[in-house]
């Protein structure tokens, strides 16, 4: 149990090949899932974390992009050749941001869920799919199960959509889920049960999770171990909640300062800047441009994930971070 | 910020005609805008916010009820009967900055539509250049991209280039539909301080409507949180926070998802988020939160509210306050 | 001063020019819209030059060489000859000319009268001009083209204009519909919302913000109907109405030469396979602008 990983990447590179020539978006990255871990992964738009995701889930489209990495090993299978991505493919659960378009609109519920039974456990009489399929509905807390399993999407709330959407996910019997910004397009009230009910599951079946979103708030709530990703790099990864309370890495501290806070303290000015381009990165830190501490050590060489002092699991990718060991 | 008033909103109800019967968009409203404020509207999906800032800007007029601007003008009807004038004082920016400008247009040609329409004389090349760049200006984007598309620009940047258009037609009043909510954080928060910075300056004021009440709390003078067509609460904005009353409006805040421990202590701990929003086409009889609401009562069911002040400014409307 | 401008006009690249430039990047990703391309730039060049190109210019009309009739095709007539012992080839080439310049014909009528009655019915929205508008485009759609058109040319007269005026007043519905359409989608566009608020004219909206969004689906529409119409104007060669013998057109070789299947297989199948060339050419080539003239999010 110790050291079993549900998620072994190393040394992953993703471009995409468009008109302007080769976007680099991810030039190196690894990332370690333990088992019955719940980890998030935050970052803004375009900084590659649904990248990393569907790379994870094996459902990247290739060409346009071009993976490369030197391990891929989700819950033990190894991502090699068809049969090895189909295998990986099986093997996740992922959760879309959007439930309105996961799920098939001309199809009920009811044969939507069977569907995933019937392929996941095949030869089964009619009435343990039924009782099945309700059970499920009720792990996530969905009022009238009956009744849902009986309408089309059309006919349920976005909330009731995403419920249905993260029980057919645990209908699967796998133990690592990949959820992609669940809550994003849920409303507030809405959102905290969904969280909630997530957390809960996760929990209770003692699955892996891995929660991609921007919002910080949502992933500081459930998860226990945070990535924190810019241009396609990891540039901060420790603890959630205190790397929530004191970040090290500059872009951690500005993205945390320009989040609006309840204490209405007012709002840091945000982050100067845009992210660099894919089609020409930076030869040293990809954040120097927008770095408040850049030096020109920065702009020659890239800095690497580096443990922060006394901080078991704590890394941060910055040559001035604070409190970081020096070799 | 003197007392005087820019934007009254009186009685105001919206019906819908579907096919599925009458929507009832909202209903009772009532709030003042005063002159310089930046005024928050927030609430959930369904509960009517926006239906209310479009009224304002006049893309269809109330069923009932009356706005009124500044010194008393009537503006309860919709644009096609508004004067030139009123258009030009009442802008607005929308959700979705991709949206809102047109793909196939420059920014430079963008941005000409207000300034010449909004000019009292027909402006000269030259002239149109100065204020195109004068316009750029103000929301610090640089004077280049008046030749770019909007599809060569970022997500913020685009909504500064709204902004700007909006500003360029020289409003005293500015209704903000979620003009961040579609945006990073970081990105946010520059265009949110901008928005404020640029009230300050000119002395226009704004109809802030969102979901977010973190953005609110840090933006907004005063703010009236509303729920399926009503306005629940209606406060100034630091004592909001203090205080909330109304059970949805504790629900709302203790459903934040915050970053930092201080937040957590703000948030009211004995309530906790339950129950879906009701479709507005099917509202719950008397107040509608009471089958969600952890207080509720028989009377509930029966009667609808009535807004009352708690303390002085404070508002609420819920028969157990 | 004026230097100082002139070198920041020529330093500044022409977002134009990128996004042509961009849009052939698009376009030459898919070998099937190039090939598309490539077709129909190689048929208008053979249709304008095909009196030259022609190895027998003078089979287009009336000659008659006894000797040669029915030859199978081969390295004297690629296309093989036929009963009077003209050139098949030959009457391809010209006979293509005029095939492509009844379909220009079509559309040079057909789409500004269509796409002005659809801009009419989208500003005069709810109103009774748009109800008489719609209801005239849906009545003139419920009859099939070829019908219609041939209605038409035979109450004036089968010379080639009237077929393309008939065929015009059968094709200029849908240019209606696709218009009305785009117009009452891109209504509900914020950017369109904006402008109706501020106060500009109707008219104004829709010439100067909506036609440029409506015009890349119209052209490919264009591009795609060209096919169809060169088929459709066939059709009608084909039981002798629009271009008469003895000058060639397609439909009108196809339907002579079918007396004589199987036989003597090339009078019909080699003008069929030009028509089926052309067809498919319009149709990649409308396919690929489709994919081109869309507008993206970066």
């Amino acid at each position: 149990m110790e050291d079993k990983y549900v998620l072994k990447l190393n040394n992953l590179s993703v471009s995409y090949k468009v008109y302007e020539g080769l976007l680099k978006v991810i030039p190196g990255l690894d990332m370690t899932v333990m088992a019955g871990q719940r980890v998030g992964l935050i970052g803004e738009a375009g900084c590659g974390k649904t990248t990393v995701l569907k790379t994870v889930a094996s459902i990247l489209q290739c060409p346009p992009a071009v993976i490369k990495y030197d391990a891929l090993e989700v819950c033990g299978k190894k991502a090699e050749g068809k049969a090895g991505v189909r295998n990986v493919r099986k093997t996740v659960s992922m959760i879309f941001q959007d439930p309105s378009t996961s799920l098939n609109p001309t199809l009920k519920i009811s044969t939507q869920m069977s569907d995933i039974l019937k392929s996941q456990f095949p030869g089964q009489k009619r009435e343990d799919y039924q009782r099945r399929m309700l059970e499920s509905l009720q792990a996530v807390a969905m009022p009238a199960p009956e009744r849902v399993l009986d309408s089309y999407p059309v006919q349920l709330s976005g909330g009731m959509r995403q419920r249905v959407c993260i029980a057919m996910s645990l209908m699967k019997d796998s133990e690592f889920i990949l959820a992609d910004e669940p809550t994003t397009a849920l409303d507030v009230t809405i959102e905290e049960q969904i969280l909630d009910l997530l957390d809960r599951l996760v929990r209770e079946k003692n699955k892996s999770l891995i929660l991609v979103s921007h919002a910080l708030g949502a992933v500081r709530k459930i998860t226990e171990r945070l990535f924190v990703m810019y241009a396609g790099n990891i540039v901060e990864t420790g603890p959630t909640r205190e790397l929530f309370a004191s970040p090290r890495h500059p872009y951690t501290i500005g993205l945390l300062a320009a989040t609006p806070k309840l204490t209405g303290e007012g709002i840091a000015d945000g982050i100067e800047g845009d992210i660099p381009s894919y089609l020409h990165p930076p030869q040293g830190c990809r954040f120097a441009d927008r770095c408040p501490r850049k030096t020109d050590l920065c702009l020659e060489k890239a800095p690497v994930l580096e443990p922060v002092e006394e901080k078991p699991g704590w890394y941060v990718a910055c040559h001035h971070a604070e409190g970081k060991v020096r070799p | 910020m003197s007392g005087e008033s820019m934007i009254t909103v009186k009685d105001l109800r919206k019906v819908f005609k579907t096919k599925f019967g009458d929507l009832v968009a909202v209903d009772n409203i009532n709030f003042e805008i005063r002159r310089g404020e930046i005024f928050g509207l927030v609430g959930e999906s369904g509960s009517g916010k926006s239906t209310i800032g479009s009224m304002i800007v006049g893309t269809y007029p109330p069923t009932s009820g009356s706005i009124t601007f500044q010194d008393g003008r009537d503006i309860s009807k919709s644009y096609k009967f508004r004067s030139q004038e009123l258009k030009r004082e009442i802008q607005l920016v929308f959700q979705d900055p991709g949206g809102s400008l047109n793909p196939r247009k420059t920014i430079r040609q963008i941005l000409s539509v207000p300034l010449q329409l909004f000019s009292d004389k027909h402006l000269s090349k030259s002239e149109l250049d100065e204020r195109l760049e004068k316009a750029l200006l103000k929301v610090d984007l640089p004077t280049e991209y008046l030749d770019k598309y909007p599809r060569a620009i970022g997500g913020g940047e685009k909504q500064l280039v709204c902004i700007a258009r909006a500003l360029a037609a020289d409003p005293s009043f500015i209704v903000l539909d979620e003009p961040t909510s579609a945006l990073d954080v970081s990105i946010q928060a520059k265009i949110t301080n901008k928005l404020i910075e640029l009230q300050k300056e000119n002395g226009i004021s704004y109809l802030f409507i969102t979901h977010n009440l973190c953005l609110v709390r840090n933006m907004c003078h005063r703010l009236a949180i509303m729920y399926l067509g009503n306005i629940c609460e209606f406060a100034e904005t630091a004592e909001f926070f203090e205080r909330p009353l109304h059970p949805y409006t504790q629900m709302l805040l203790a459903s934040i998802p915050v970053v930092s421990d201080e937040e957590e202590k703000l948030k009211p701990q004995k309530i906790h988020s339950v129950g879906e929003i009701p479709s507005p086409l099917n509202k719950p009889s008397g107040c509608s939160f009471h089958p969600r609401c952890p207080y509720k009562m028989d009377i509930c069911a029966e009667k609808v509210p009535e807004m009352r002040e708690i303390t002085p400014g404070h508002f609420a409307c819920c028969h157990m306050l | 001063m004026v230097n100082t401008v002139n070198i920041q006009t020529v330093k500044k690249v022409n977002p134009r020019a990128e996004a042509m430039k961009k849009a052939w990047y698009k376009f030459s990703r898919n070998p099937l819209s190039v090939l598309g391309l490539v077709v129909v730039v190689g048929v208008i060049f053979v249709a304008v030059f095909a009196t030259v190109l022609a190895p027998h210019p003078e089979d287009a009309g009336l000659s008659i060489h006894m000797t040669e009739t029915f030859q199978a095709p081969g390295l004297a007539h690629l296309a093989g000859t036929d009963e009077y012992g003209r050139d098949v080839f030959s009457r391809i080439l010209i006979g293509l000319r005029y095939s492509l310049a009844i379909g220009l014909l079509v559309l040079a009528i057909s789409v500004p009268f269509g796409v002005l009655m659809g801009l009419l019915a989208g500003y005069y929205k709810g109103r009774l001009i748009e109800a008489i508008i719609m209801r005239f485009t849906e009545l003139f759609m419920s009859i099939p083209p070829l019908i219609l058109a041939m209605v038409i040319c035979t109450m004036f007269s089968s010379k080639y204009i009237f077929a393309a005026i008939g065929i015009a007043v059968a094709w200029w519905p849908w240019y209606t519909r696709i218009t009305y359409n785009l117009v009452t989608s891109l209504s509900n566009e914020l950017y369109i919302v904006y402008t109706q608020l501020s106060g500009v004219k109707m008219m104004k909206i829709i010439i100067q913000e909506m036609l440029p969004n409506i015009m890349s689906p119209i052209l490919t529409k264009m591009s795609l109907d060209m096919g169809s119409i060169i088929i459709t104007a066939s059709s009608m060669s084909f039981v002798g109405l629009g271009v008469q013998p003895p000058t060639p057109s397609l439909g009108e070789m196809i339907s002579s030469g079918i007396k004589y299947l199987p036989n003597i297989w090339w009078l019909t199948i080699m003008p069929a396979l030009m028509v089926v060339l052309v067809v498919l050419g319009f149709n990649l080539l409308g396919d690929g602008l489709s994919d081109v003239l869309s507008v993206e999010e970066k």
